[in-house]
């Protein structure tokens, strides 16, 4: 089976870094982007088969992000899954209403994570 | 006459005495000149007869004889009288013989005498002699009696003026101080002045007046004494009553004054009558510049006409309204939003007198809810950060991934993992608890069988059980409820995680749900140690665990039950904890049952939204209802639908102004008495207007479970005509009733009251049995004659007991009778609710028996 590749989208750099750690443990291809639009460049520049995306950012956020995906016709057909610290239900859904595969609780398990990516991608 | 009358009684009683006495002297004296004078003629004539008779008897012989001369000078000798004027003697033939004086002229002389003497010779009569007098001697007597009379009259006028004028004092003088008395006590209001009075004597009525005019002025001077000292009690009682009410003006201008709410009232044309300096400040101009001003026309910005303003409007009911609104600042146009109560105030005459509003700028509170709400969501943010890095990395270690650490380094990783995850709890629960008790939480409310519930919470901690040696039995009875199933397993999975870690291996927790009545009851039961009995009740508060140490021992955050406790309240249940009676803790919640679907044949709600966003969230809140849903998709869709008879209509509206042309429509469009629900972010003013449609408002934004309650006590569908002369009570009564989502109609007389019976039939009626033109007894009897009003539930709301043969007059359908003294408004809600839910649960019957 050929790796997958995750892109992982996220200001705080000690999470980009467990998170890729996470990924790359379970045998992933793992890119890490400090913020919305350098996500946008790296997403375009070599599309992932998902993009692991967190939700508060400053500048361009989480849903911003991911309405700029979805305006740009090379990267509207990749998956995206939300990575919050807000997991109200209420969240989830309007989350859930922009179209996203999937939502992803902070903090997460660093063991889990990626089998929580899958099932997601594989859900849907 | 006339003049004396208009004199003073002193020259009234002088003119009347001289009067009197000149009267009698002057016909005294008048007697006797009179008698006088004729008995001085008479002897005068006499005298002249005997005259006569000498002077005939003298001169018979001469005449017999012819002879001329002796005749002449025998008649001359009555010269002797100067009183006689002339005389003759006449032969038979009547020729005179002599004659004497002035005879040819003494036939023209007047006011004389004459005296005929035959003459006789020998018996024979040969002549007469005819002598003429004038009575001088009588008439110089008589002028000289006259003369003399008239002086004695002067004379004895004058004395009987000098008496008069000394005696009449007698009588006047009493009479004078009496007037004068009376004058200045007239004029000076001294009631102390007295008449001196004469010496008592029996007959004078004049000491008798005196005395009656003293007595009475001492009578009068006592009574007035009295009045002045009433007069000066009175004036005490009016400055001691001024004081107070200028007190009682100024502490209430003071309450007014210092008073943190802005209150204003309004007359019925919306003109400000008062303001307080808190509401002229929000309002953002001085009190004496707003006093007099509308108000109603200033301060809000959009122009909606008085008799709709749910603020300003004396007219509109409910008599108190409360809600929020925004209202445009005078001095800068800024919108305030604030949250305001107005009250209809109700004059003596019984009609609306203007309203007084009371208000609070709540731009702070609002300012703050925001600040919440964003301090919230940056904590839940910026805290959950550093623990996703610190988590992510310690899992990775622990797991061994990156190297196998040596075994105490391992030990150090799984206390700081598992005191992550702790820590993750924590901050979970505290906002999760935070969100539910500002009551911002929104349930998912769907239906959910309970055995699959409760199942399904045992089956996710059997593994948890089964590590701690402890089994799980589940027993619940059937029921479908109504609940967010996320929230309601979140609670059980709470209790009864609890139950296990507090209960010693080998034992056994019991989770039991049964049905009663409109509760779902479920009871979490283990055989641990127990809860302490002082403990029971603070088990729920936050970070009260019954010992410190169980936190750290058994992993939890102190924080479980009172979740617990949000989650049930938020379900309007309740959940509380007892000792078990052998060993153990009961941990007890309820939740209410949804009203029953089979008894609800399929009850529709058109609902139309212009851009449909809100569409599926308020259809899913519907539908767990019970209630099917019928989108429309255009206006003319809507009131297609709208004449199908549904249950309710549910509009939202992005653009409230729009609306009214819509809501005309649909009246049009023959769905009379459907109710409507709008949701709108602004209330459309002419909510309350329209008579015949049941339309409310529900503020935007608004969840599906808000919009959906609303619209099933819309669905309700019930109202209550309440019968009250009494204005106070009556609005007590439709307050109350009002605010348990009951539309209320009221008539304040035994005549309104059939005009509003023969305009809409209600669902319940609260009849009060004394009111004015019809009392409640002629309403029911009135009531009883008309088909569709004689069975209508009937609550009787008397000042008074009834008797038993006066409630079998009174019985309409279902009826209660409540005497006013002996009933709160609690107990009465609670009448109304229960005849209320006899008339619903008929309705039901009735479309069952249909079905």
């Amino acid at each position: 089976m050929q790796p997958k590749c995750v892109l992982v989208v996220d200001d705080e750099e000690d999470i980009r870094e467990v998170a890729a750690l996470s990924f790359e443990l379970a045998g992933w291809q793992v890119v890490a982007a400090p913020s919305g639009r350098d996500g946008i460049a790296a997403a375009i520049a070599a599309p992932p088969d998902v993009i692991l995306l967190d939700v508060m950012m400053p500048e361009l956020d989480g849903p911003g992000t991911y309405a700029l995906l979805q305006a740009d016709a090379r990267t509207r057909e990749i998956p995206v899954v939300f990575l919050t610290a807000k997991v109200q239900n209420a969240d989830k859904r309007r989350y859930a209403a922009l179209g996203v595969r999937g939502v992803i609780a902070k903090p997460f398990d660093p063991l889990t994570l990626p089998s929580e990516v899958t099932s997601i991608l594989d859900g849907a | 006459m006339r003049s004396i009358r208009t004199l003073p009684i002193r020259q009234k009683v002088n003119a009347v005495i001289m009067l009197t006495t000149a009267c009698a002297l002057v016909l005294a004296c008048g007697a006797f000149i009179v008698y006088d004078s004729i008995s001085l003629r008479r002897s005068e004539i006499n005298d002249l007869e005997m005259l006569a008779a000498v002077v005939a008897a003298k001169s018979a012989a001469a005449v017999m004889f012819t002879d001329v001369e002796a005749a002449t000078e025998i008649l001359s000798s009555v010269r002797a009288d100067p009183s006689i004027v002339a005389g003759a003697i006449l032969t038979n033939d009547g020729r005179p013989f002599v004659t004497y004086g002035q005879w040819n002229v003494a036939s023209r002389l007047k006011k004389t005498v004459k005296v005929f003497q035959p003459i006789r010779y020998q018996n024979d009569e040969v002549a007469s002699l005819v002598l003429v007098s004038d009575l001088r001697e009588v008439r110089s007597g008589v002028r000289m009696k006259i003369v003399t009379g008239t002086i004695v009259l002067i004379i004895a006028l004058l004395v009987a003026l000098l008496m008069t004028t000394r005696l009449q004092r007698l009588v006047t003088q009493p009479l004078v101080d009496l007037a004068g008395a009376a004058r200045r006590v007239r004029h000076e209001k001294d009631f102390a002045v007295r008449v001196s009075e004469g010496t008592q004597s029996d007959g004078d009525e004049l000491v008798a007046v005196q005395q009656a005019f003293n007595e009475m002025l001492a009578e009068i001077q006592a009574r007035d004494e009295a009045l002045q000292r009433h007069q000066l009690q009175l004036e005490c009682e009016v400055q001691t009553r001024t004081a107070e009410l200028s007190t009682a003006v100024e502490r209430n201008q003071a309450i007014l004054d210092s008073a943190g709410e802005g209150i204003f009232g309004l007359d019925p044309s919306g003109v400000a009558t008062f303001i307080n300096p808190s509401a002229a400040g929000i309002l953002g101009a001085g009190v004496f510049e707003l006093v007099g001003r509308n108000l109603h026309a200033q301060m809000h910005a959009a122009a909606t006409p008085l008799a709709e303003c749910r603020i300003c409007s004396a007219t509109l009911a409910p008599a108190v309204r409360t809600g929020r609104a925004t209202l445009v600042r005078e001095s800068d146009g800024v919108e305030v939003p604030i949250e305001y109560t107005s009250s209809t105030i109700i004059g003596s005459g019984g009609a609306a007198s203007g309203v007084v509003v009371t208000f609070r700028d709540i731009s702070e509170r609002l300012a703050i809810e925001r600040m919440k709400d964003e301090f919230v969501s940056t904590v839940s943010h910026e805290l959950r950060t550093p623990l996703t890095a610190i988590r992510g990395a310690l899992g990775l270690l622990g797991a061994g991934l990156l190297g196998t650490p040596a075994p105490k380094a391992q030990r150090m990783l799984e206390i700081a993992l598992s005191n992550t995850e702790r820590l993750g709890r924590l901050i979970n629960d505290i906002l999760d608890l935070e969100k539910m008790e500002s009551g911002r939480v929104e349930l998912n409310r769907k239906p959910v069988a309970a055995t699959d519930m409760l199942r399904q919470a045992a089956e996710g901690l059997q593994a948890m059980g089964d590590r701690a040696g402890v089994r799980i039995q589940v027993h619940a009875a059937p029921a479908e409820l109504l609940v967010d199933s996320d929230r309601i397993l979140q609670m059980l999975i709470n209790l009864i995680s609890n139950a296990i870690k507090f209960s010693p291996s080998g034992t056994t927790v019991d989770v039991t749900g049964r049905l009663a009545d409109d509760r779902y009851i479920v009871a979490v039961r283990d055989e641990g140690r127990g809860i302490p009995e002082n403990k029971l009740e603070a088990i729920f508060e936050r970070f009260k665990q019954v010992d410190a140490s169980d936190s750290r021992d058994k992993g939890g955050t102190g924080l479980g039950l009172a979740i617990c406790r949000s989650i049930a309240e938020a379900h309007g249940g309740k959940i509380w904890a007892r000792r078990a009676e052998s060993a153990g803790s009961i941990f007890t919640f309820t939740l209410p049952m949804p009203p029953s679907p089979a008894s609800t044949p399929t009850r529709r709600v058109i609902l139309y939204e212009e851009d449909e966003r809100s569409v599926p969230a308020f259809a899913t809140a519907l539908e767990a209802r019970g209630l099917s849903v019928v989108v429309a998709h255009s206006e003319r869709e809507l009131c297609e639908a709208a004449a199908s008879h549904p249950e309710a209509i549910l509009i939202d509206l992005h653009i409230a102004s729009a609306s009214k042309a819509l809501l005309q429509a649909l009246q049009s469009s023959n769905c009379l008495n459907v109710p409507i629900i709008i949701t709108a972010a602004e209330e459309p003013a002419w909510i309350g207007d329209q008579a015949a449609t049941i339309a409310r408002w529900v503020p935007k934004p608004a969840s599906g479970e808000v919009v959906a309650e609303a619209v099933l006590q819309a669905c309700a569908g019930v109202d209550v005509l309440v019968i009250e002369d009494d204005f106070d009570l009556a609005r007590v009564l439709i307050a109350a009733l009002e605010e348990g989502g009951i539309r209320v109609e009221h008539a304040a007389t035994g005549k309104d009251a059939i005009a509003a019976l023969e305009r809409h039939v209600p669902s319940l009626i609260v009849l009060d049995l004394v009111l004015p033109e019809l009392d409640g007894f002629a309403v029911v009897k009135w009531m009883r004659g008309r088909a569709s009003l004689a069975h209508i539930p009937l609550l009787v709301y008397s000042a008074r007991e009834v008797s038993t043969a006066e409630q079998q007059q009174l019985t309409l359908g279902p009826t209660e009778f409540v005497t006013k003294s002996r009933v709160s408004i609690e107990e009465f809600e609670a009448r109304v609710a229960h005849l209320l839910f006899a008339v619903t649960a008929a309705d039901h019957r009735e479309a069952a028996d249909a079905a």
